[in-house]
C-alpha cells in the first residue's frame, strides 16, 4: 500500500509539470497531492516552476544587427 | 505585385525584429542571420502568393517561423544521443532513491510567486539560463513556453515521442530553476 501511494521527489516534480499541462491521471494527481502535503521542497518547486512558466513568454532578445550585416542582407537580395 | 508589399523596405524595417526573434530561438548569431536572409529570399520568391490577408510583417514572421521549424527538424537527429544524457542529468538533482540532493534542494525566493514579474534583472537571468540548456531541451522549452504550442504539436514537429518530450521538459525546468536560484540575487 505504501508503495502504491508514495512517490519520490523525482516523480513528483515530473507530475507537477504534467499537471500544469493538464496531462495527469487521477491516480497521479492523488499521489502528487499526498506528496506535496508532506514535502516542502517539492511544494517550493511547484511555486517556482509556475513562476518560470508564466514569465517565460516575456523573454526577449536585446541583440541587433550591425549596419554592415544589414548591408549584406540587402546585397544578397539583389 | 500586391501593393501591400514593399520589399525595398524589408531589410531596414524588419531585420532587427526578425533577427531578435530568431536568435532567441536558435542561440547562434550566424544561424539567426542566415534564417533572416532565407526568410527574405523565400518571401521574394513567393511574392505572388501574398494575398494581403495578413500584414507584411506577420507574413514575414510566418515564413521565419517555418524556417526555424525546418532548422529544428534537422537538429532532431541529435535527439537520441542527447536523450541518453538527459536520463543521467536528473542524477544531478536527485539521489538514487529519488530524493532531492542536498545542494539542489529548492530554497525560497523573495518574490510573489503568483504574479508576472516586472524585474528586468529576472528576465536577463532567465534568458541567460535558457541559453545554457542543452540544445534540445532549449528547443522544446522555447516551443512550449515562448511560442505556447501544445506538447502534441511539438512532438509532431520534432518527431519525438511524448515520453521524450517529458524527459526534456522535466530536465529543462529543473535546470532553469537551479540556474535562476544561483544567479538571482534576491534582496
Amino acid at each position: 500500500m505504501k508503495k502504491f501511494i508514495m512517490i519520490t521527489c523525482k516523480e513528483a516534480t515530473l507530475a507537477i509539470i504534467k499537471k500544469e499541462e493538464g496531462k495527469i491521471s487521477l491516480t497521479e494527481r492523488i499521489r502528487l497531492l499526498i506528496h506535496l502535503a508532506i514535502c516542502k521542497f517539492c511544494k517550493m518547486f511547484e511555486k517556482q516552476n509556475k513562476l518560470i512558466s508564466i514569465n517565460s513568454i516575456q523573454i526577449s532578445s536585446q541583440e541587433s544587427l550591425t549596419a554592415k550585416e544589414k548591408e549584406d542582407l540587402e546585397k544578397n537580395l539583389q | 505585385m500586391p501593393e501591400l508589399l514593399n520589399p525595398k523596405e524589408w531589410v531596414k524595417k524588419y531585420s532587427d525584429l526578425l533577427f531578435r526573434f530568431a536568435i532567441l530561438r536558435v542561440n547562434d548569431r550566424e544561424t539567426a542571420k542566415d534564417l533572416v536572409q532565407e526568410t527574405y529570399l523565400a518571401a521574394y520568391r513567393n511574392i505572388d502568393s501574398f494575398k494581403g490577408e495578413i500584414s507584411e510583417k506577420n507574413w514575414l514572421f510566418l515564413i521565419l517561423k517555418n524556417k526555424i521549424i525546418d532548422y529544428y527538424r534537422k537538429k532532431s537527429n541529435e535527439i537520441l544521443t542527447e536523450l541518453d544524457k538527459c536520463e543521467n542529468a536528473l542524477d544531478d538533482y536527485f539521489d538514487d532513491k529519488g530524493h532531492w540532493k542536498g545542494e539542489m534542494v529548492p530554497n525560497g525566493w523573495n518574490t510573489d510567486y503568483n504574479s508576472s514579474l516586472e524585474s528586468k534583472e529576472f528576465f536577463e537571468i532567465l534568458n541567460k539560463c535558457l541559453q545554457r540548456l542543452s540544445e534540445l531541451s532549449r528547443i522544446v522549452f522555447t516551443l512550449k513556453y515562448l511560442d505556447e504550442k501544445e506538447s502534441d504539436e511539438i512532438c509532431k514537429e520534432l518527431t519525438i515521442t511524448s515520453s521524450n518530450y517529458w524527459v526534456m521538459i522535466h530536465r529543462a525546468k529543473l535546470q532553469l530553476r537551479a540556474c535562476i536560484e544561483k544567479n538571482w540575487l534576491t534582496k
